[in-house]
């Protein structure tokens, strides 16, 4: 089954924050077209909320007047742009091939094992969310992943252990 | 025109369209998806690829998408070339991946685009044993039916939805999951939704009202008819089953709906099927209303004999009806059932349509307009076809625009992106805000009094004297 | 005299070089003498004749790429100038580096692109996950601003440029400049068809141009320094120097700028160390994810572009990788196939529906349930979703691993069907 999140409940539009619109509106002025900030209000929320909700994109769409399935379009295209809930730490495992060579396949073993998620899937604590991601550009450091916004290179069963706690402790 | 050769014969056509427009026209046998003639070329499903030589010696050739590439003078091109059947084998065959073949009880089968090219292209045996994609199925609303498993993503219903103005139908997801649908299960909003049965090539969309008293189209009685939705005329297939009207669906002509219809005429049908309809004269007594026969109606109305007796007609009877019973009751007792005002207007409007003393645009003319003023009508209500004209009316700019830098005017997504928001001029004078108004230069709300000022003014500027408005009285006044 | 113009101020042990410092060492040194008395039409005489060509894959002239935008006459009305920072191609790490390593550079080769072909507005569609690049960039822009390199009326040329930073939300496809556009006016990152070409109607339907990230960062030393000294730079037919990577299983993995020309079997053995302990080099990507294997029969083969396609690859990023003899190299071919099936926009038919089968076929090998008709189909696909077939690059980039990779471990793949297994677990 296609698991694209298309919303099928009706929906009211959530009120955008004072900080969500002024980051909004500063987009607005880099662009000569309206459209051109849909992706970027999306992320905005997201940063925001941590993920875009059915009320969240109802709110971007008339904020911005993009029609809501042309922003949907736009949404689901991206792999970066959550339309579920996301735990409160984002793992972006890169499994392309540099990474794959140099083992990622045991390292998402183990992420595994030790969250009992795999991708896709969140922890019951909401801590952590498991997903996959496209060479992440740091191929001579392989296998890497982001949490969050960091970057963590030459990955070991050991380093990975001591980044998943780290981050537990961090809340 | 310009000299093309197809499979070494030279055929004559015209440099501006594009290899399959032009390929089609002659007859010749060339499969396609996205390519629709109303919405030009985008070149996503690959299906009508055709080998193209570069001159007389070229032997080796390049594959083209036949939509994709100008019929220009000294083209030439094979379309029975192996390499080049052999990629729209593979193409079908792969958009066939995930089709379900659930063509028995599919409301397409018979009249599939899809099962008709799949035949064309030569694919009769399915390799693909994988799993399928699935998708979930959209509530749509009342007329149409949300079958995403068959769809074959060519992109159709989401063009021909922008064609049409709708804002609620788009591309959702992305590879081998794209999705065609609403952000979320609804009503579908355009006045043109039923358009993507026709337009879909396969059973996506379908007629949800034909499914729910379904009959094959080969059971179908069927006739050429004219709609009587509104003014316009558009041309339309009834189809009727065991005494009930069972669909509408567009007949084409070129100078009036082409491809297209709204969906009044297609879905507003069913009083025909009503139990209530009257259907044979009757007579009403105190609360009780008497069917009488031919007989009976005879003596009914030798009854009445020298007395004074009205017949009210309607506009919305047959001329025939209407003719009959003024008949009977003479002229000077037979009302119209229009108000004399209306009556007037329609009498005025006939006498000069009858004597030509102005030019009343086809569909076709309309759409190729430079520049249009709508004065006091909201076009989608009352005729909403003519609305659809005058939305691709205003993309004339782009066209325009498109032809300056060379880039043929069927290249679609490349015309729209040049163009951006530029459009040719379309001023609405309304009473009221309009559905048009997205598309509109200008938009003037105001009372009636103050278009028809407006419409007097225009009307002396285009003749260049001044036009006394005791001319022309104001019905509505 | 500088002989490593891209990676001269770089040292990651440290944060990049500011405005002073980078100032200090020639940066921006082009700037003054464009403003010196350099007509736009005399900096792309200069770009075409120092011959560089496209760091992003293509290896397209530059210069030509440039001249295609429509002669201004003195009114060039809109234009726009956009750098492609979407690194997304599988093992290519070389942006990255020069962005966060040098971001002032990046700015000094858009400020001479963008004035080249008459741009007031610059975009930077950078990968989304570049945290740190983005960060960097844009401080180095507030100080470019600052410095008045950006605004209006720049070092008095007349010349007005402002540089936004875009971030994208992860898809390979933007890597393709029309799908670029189109994701940077906020639409889904479909491509376009060409012609009509960005340089004639591109981003919002105006003349466009789309340059990779390291392309740009040739620009300033070419300017400043002038066209001998860029092609004393490199020691083949090509001119200049370029990033080149290794990832694998070799000893040093790294990125290192050296001279195109350079022989792959310096890059691996002096540069790389030669491959791990116990470790023999099986096959190479010469240039990301989607170029043709090699091997090591072509190690003395010289990194150049033309040296490479004659030996049926493509230079394209210069970042290679590396498989070893104890790699499975369908398990390898079968991650990329899985990768681009996946990055697949789904525009196009063979592309969207023909890499998801071949997906699924490297899924049932790895498994031990390939069959001989999966081999067939798999071979079927790899001119299927050939060049001229597809609507992108995308496909045809996916089938450069799978028909090398068919022809070179032919053995493998029969391997997998007898043995019913991967016969490298």
């Amino acid at each position: 089954m296609n698991n694209n999140i298309i919303a099928t409940t009706s929906a009211r539009a959530r009120i955008l924050t004072d900080e969500e619109i002024a980051e909004i509106d500063h987009e607005i002025d880099l662009y000569p077209d309206k459209q051109a900030v849909g992706l970027e209000a999306l992320k905005i929320v997201q940063k925001h909320q941590g993920w875009v909700s059915d009320e969240s994109m109802l709110a971007i769409s008339k904020y911005l007047g993009i029609p809501i399935s042309d922003l949907e379009g736009v949404a689901t295209f991206f792999n970066l742009v959550y339309r579920q809930p996301v735990g409160r730490n984002v793992i972006l495992f890169c499994n392309s091939v540099s990474c794959w060579i140099m083992g990622c396949k045991s390292m998402r073993a183990h992420i595994n094992d030790k969250l009992g998620v795999d991708f896709g899937e969140t922890t019951d604590d909401k801590e952590f969310t498991f997903l996959p991601v496209p060479c992440l550009g740091d191929c001579d450091k392989a296998p890497v992943m982001m949490v969050g916004d960091d970057l963590h290179r030459n990955l070991s069963k050991e380093s990975i252990n001591k980044i998943i706690s780290e981050y537990k402790t961090r809340s | 025109m310009a000299k093309i050769i197809v499979d070494g014969i030279e055929y004559e056509v015209n440099p501006e369209n594009n290899l399959l427009q032009e390929s089609l026209s002659l007859g010749l046998d060339l499969p396609y998806f996205c390519w629709h003639p109303c919405m030009g070329s985008v070149g996503a499903c690959r299906q009508c690829a055709v080998k193209q030589y570069r001159d007389a010696d070229d032997k080796d050739g390049t594959l083209v998408m036949a939509c994709m590439t100008s019929a220009s003078d000294g083209a030439i091109i094979s379309i029975e070339d192996e390499e080049a059947r052999g990629m729209r084998e593979k193409v079908i065959e792969s958009l066939m991946i995930s089709h379900p073949h659930d063509c028995p009880v599919c409301e397409e089968g018979g009249e599939c685009h899809l099962q008709d090219m799949t035949l064309m292209s030569g694919h009769n045996y399915r390799r693909y044993d994988k799993k399928k994609v699935t998708h979930r199925n959209q509530y749509l609303g009342p007329f149409i039916n949300h079958e995403m498993n068959r769809c074959i993503t060519c992109y159709r219903c989401v063009r021909f939805y922008d064609y049409a103005g709708g804002k609620d139908l788009a591309a959702q997801a992305s590879h081998h999951h794209t999705y065609f649908g609403r952000h979320q299960d609804g009503v579908l909003e355009s006045e043109f939704s039923g358009n993507l049965v026709e337009v879909c090539p396969t059973g996506v969309f379908t007629d949800k009202a034909f499914s729910a008293q379904y009959a094959r189209k080969w059971d179908l009685q069927t006739a050429p008819s004219v709609c009587v939705g509104c003014s316009v005329g558009c041309n339309i297939t009834p189809g009727e089953r065991y005494g009930t009207l069972r669909r509408i669906v567009n007949r084409y002509n070129s100078e009036i709906n082409g491809y297209f219809i709204c969906d009044r005429g297609r879905f507003g049908f069913d009083y025909v099927n009503g139990e209530d309809r009257v259907e044979a004269p009757s007579i009403k007594k105190g609360l009780q209303v008497e069917v009488l026969s031919g007989q009976d109606l005879e003596s009914a109305i030798k009854g009445y004999a020298g007395q004074e007796v009205i017949g009210i007609g309607s506009p919305r009877a047959t001329n025939e009806a209407n003719y009959a019973l003024c008949s009977f009751v003479g002229k000077e007792n037979f009302y119209s059932g229009m108000a004399d005002n209306e009556s007037e207007a329609s009498r005025l409007i006939l006498e000069l349509s009858r004597d030509k003393a102005f030019h009343s645009p086809s569909i076709k003319e309309i759409e190729r307009a430079d520049a249009v003023i709508v004065l006091g009508e909201d076009l989608t209500n009352t005729a909403a076809r003519i609305a659809l004209a005058l939305r691709q009316s205003v993309r004339n700019k782009a066209k325009e625009l498109a032809e300056s830098i060379n880039i043929p005017v069927w290249q679609d997504a490349a015309v729209k992106e040049l163009a951006q928001h530029e459009r040719s001029p379309l001023i609405l004078l309304s009473n009221y805000a309009t559905r048009l108004d997205d598309v509109a230069s200008d938009s003037i709300i105001d009372s009636s009094e103050v278009l028809s000022q407006i419409g007097y003014a225009i009307a002396g500027e285009i003749s260049g004297s001044r036009v006394s408005c005791a001319l022309m009285k104001n019905p509505y006044r | 005299m500088v002989n490593k113009p891209l990676t001269k101020n770089i040292d990651m042990s440290r944060p990049p070089l500011d405005m002073a410092a980078y100032e200090k060492n020639d940066g921006y040194q082009s700037l003054k003498t464009i403003s010196g008395g350099l007509s736009p039409a005399d900096v792309l005489q200069i770009v075409k004749d120092s011959g560089l060509k496209g760091r992003g894959g293509a290896g397209f002239p530059t210069g030509l790429k440039w001249s295609f935008v429509p002669k201004s006459n003195g009114s060039p009305g809109q234009r726009y100038f956009v750098v492609n920072a979407d690194e997304m191609e599988p093992g290519t790490f070389k942006d990255r580096l020069l962005m966060e390593g040098d971001p002032h550079l990046l700015l000094e080769g858009i400020i001479i692109g963008a004035y080249t072909i008459e741009a007031s507005v610059a975009y930077i569609f950078l990968r989304g996950e570049y945290k740190v690049s983005e960060e960097r960039l844009k401080k180095a822009i507030s100080e470019a601003y600052e410095k008045g390199y950006l605004g209006k009326d720049i070092q008095g040329t007349g010349f007005d440029l402002d540089i936004i930073v875009h971030t994208s939300a992860g898809r390979y496809i933007c890597g393709e400049e029309t799908a670029l556009l189109n994701a940077l006016e906020g639409k889904r990152a479909n491509p376009r068809a060409k012609p009509p070409f960005p340089q004639v109607s591109g981003l919002w339907g105006k003349p466009t141009i789309v340059n990779n990230v390291e392309t740009l960062c040739n620009l300033p030393g070419i300017i400043a320094y002038g066209v001998d000294w860029y092609q004393g730079l490199s020691l083949g037919k090509d001119h200049g120097t370029k990033l080149f990577g290794i990832s694998g299983k070799i000893k040093k993995p790294g990125c290192w700028e050296l001279p195109l020309g350079t022989s792959i079997r310096e890059l691996l053995e002096e540069y790389g160390g030669g491959m791990q302990e116990g470790l023999e080099l099986r096959a190479f990507l010469p240039g990301g994810g989607s170029t043709d294997f090699m091997l090591p029969e072509h190690l003395d083969v010289k990194l150049d572009y033309d040296e490479i396609a004659k030996v049926g690859s493509r230079l394209a990023t210069g970042t290679m990788i590396l498989l070893d003899n104890k790699t499975c190299p369908v398990g390898m071919i079968g991650n990329l196939m899985k990768f681009f099936a996946h990055e697949s926009c789904g525009f196009c038919t063979p592309c969207r529906d023909g890499l998801p089968w071949v997906d699924e076929i490297f899924n049932e090998f790895e498994s031990g349930r390939g069959t001989e008709k999966d081999l067939k189909i798999l071979h079927e696909h790899v001119d299927y979703l050939g060049p001229g077939k597809t609507f992108c690059a995308l496909a045809p980039g996916a089938t450069a691993p799978l028909g090398s990779g068919l022809k070179y471990f032919a053995e493998d793949f029969e391997r997998h069907i007898k043995e019913k297994r991967c016969p490298y677990d």
